[in-house]
């Protein structure tokens, strides 16, 4: 069965393939935001991971992506391999940015892969709209 | 009397195997030696041991090394550097594979230099009597010369003038962000000898590098370069465009370790009474990216 990734906080969802990155499944579809070298030197790509798991295939400096960093759910999706469902946020301060037909071939797809299932509600809650007792 | 030019440069790699296809099977650079986790490479035009090394393990520049003319020029620049107040060591020979005797320091910006004047001479792909114009059996981009590198300094005036007064630079293009005392200097680019630049610097983290150049032969070859980089589904950055600053034909793009490198061609030659360039912050597009006068917006920022 194909993993799903979901990008917060606007809810784009689309499948990965087989052993490919967060970041190469979200090019393939025309889906864009702030990246950096896309080599796994630079960490500009980096962002919460917050629900799903990952595994890095390649090895990624500890300079780009620390222990620590990665305890606290923070993952470099240029080198990141979803081995389940997905759901990363991007930071406040950027935009997802979409292909002309980027939503149209990712619901094709997930129709294929018959993921067209509705996400979970707390897995498209905005990061704006976090519950206050989460916060304390 | 200036140092000569950008002889070799050392940097990090995640993974040798995927650096050794970048830098041999995509820009064509052959290998001299592979030495537990190093990997040494020359272009074909250079004659000179190696131009660059590679190390597993992280990212980033290790260290660069300037070649001078004399073996006298050591102790010139030792003493020049020293009176500027940065601290030199010798460094003796083989200390680097094939390299003879030198001394090493750290920039005011955060990068060890050392300067050599020897390297085991081991002649060009194409040799020296009656050459062809390149080898019959180039592969991929096929890069002749290391050119030059783009370093990053969080004080890049202080920089600039230890590149002029220890080494003997000259500043061929800056930018500042207006004309006037009250403009501030936000980018350098310096030569030594007759090159369009052989280092710069860029506002940014102390000890950081934005790229290492390739100097290529035309704009055709930058077009070949673009068509190579699409095939082996290289990471570019920016471009095929023309830089306003420099007047080079330019493609970035990026290793599999996610350092940049860049492809180089056209610029002009140099001389001691060339006379400086200024491009103001407010043509930083023409600068840049003359065509298409719109910058990448990780350019600036993404470094190794």
């Amino acid at each position: 069965m194909s993993h799903v990734v979901t990008i917060l906080p606007d809810g784009a969802r689309f499948p990965v393939r087989p052993g490919e990155t967060l970041l190469a499944a979200a090019r393939r579809y025309g889906f864009a935001y702030r990246v950096g070298c896309r080599e796994g030197g630079c960490g500009a790509c980096k962002l919460e991971l917050v629900s799903g798991e990952l595994v890095y295939s390649k090895t990624v400096a500890e300079s780009v992506l620390s222990d620590q960093e990665h305890a606290r759910g923070i993952c470099l999706p240029c080198r990141a391999v979803p081995v389940t469902d997905v759901v990363i946020r991007l930071d406040a301060t950027d935009r997802l940015r979409r292909g002309p037909f980027s939503d149209r071939l990712a619901k094709r797809d997930l129709n294929k892969a018959d993921r067209l299932d509705v996400p979970a509600e707390s897995e498209l809650s905005d990061s704006n709209n976090v519950p206050a007792a989460k916060l304390s | 009397m200036a140092v000569m030019r950008l002889g070799y440069l050392h940097a990090r790699v995640t993974n040798l195997a995927e650096a050794k296809r970048h830098y041999v099977n995509t820009l064509g650079m052959q290998v001299v030696l592979e030495q537990d986790n190093r990997l040494y490479l020359k272009c074909w035009d250079e004659w000179d041991h190696h131009s660059l090394m590679l190390e597993e393990g992280g990212v980033g520049l290790i260290k660069l090394g300037y070649k001078v003319a004399k073996a006298e020029d050591l102790a010139y620049f030792e003493q020049k550097i020293e009176a500027f107040g940065v601290r030199t060591t010798r460094m003796s020979a083989g200390e680097n594979l094939a390299v003879g005797e030198g001394i090493r320091f750290t920039m005011p910006s955060g990068h060890l230099m050392e300067l050599y004047h020897e390297m085991e001479f081991t002649n060009t792909a194409v040799g020296l009597v009656n050459p062809p114009l390149f080898p019959r059996h180039l592969v991929g981009v096929g890069v002749p010369r290391l050119d030059h590198c783009l370093l990053k300094t969080d004080d890049i005036p202080l920089a600039e003038r230890f590149c002029i007064e220890a080494l003997d630079f000259k500043p061929a293009e800056r930018l500042v962000s207006e004309l006037g005392d009250t403009g501030e200097l936000m980018g350098t680019w310096l030569f030594c000898q007759h090159k369009t630049h052989d280092i710069a610097f860029v506002a940014g983290e102390q000890g950081r590098i934005h790229h290492w150049a390739y100097k290529l032969e035309n704009w055709d070859a930058i077009r070949h370069a673009g068509a190579i980089l699409s095939m082996d589904d290289t990471s570019v950055g920016f471009g095929p465009d023309i830089h306003g600053l420099s007047r080079g034909d330019t493609i970035y793009f990026f290793d599999p370790a996610g350092n940049r490198n860049e492809v180089f061609a056209g610029g002009y030659e140099t001389y001691q009474d060339f006379p400086t360039v200024t491009w103001t912050a407010d043509e930083i597009p023409r600068a840049v990216s003359y065509i298409g006068r719109e910058i990448a917006e990780n350019h600036f920022t993404v470094d190794t």
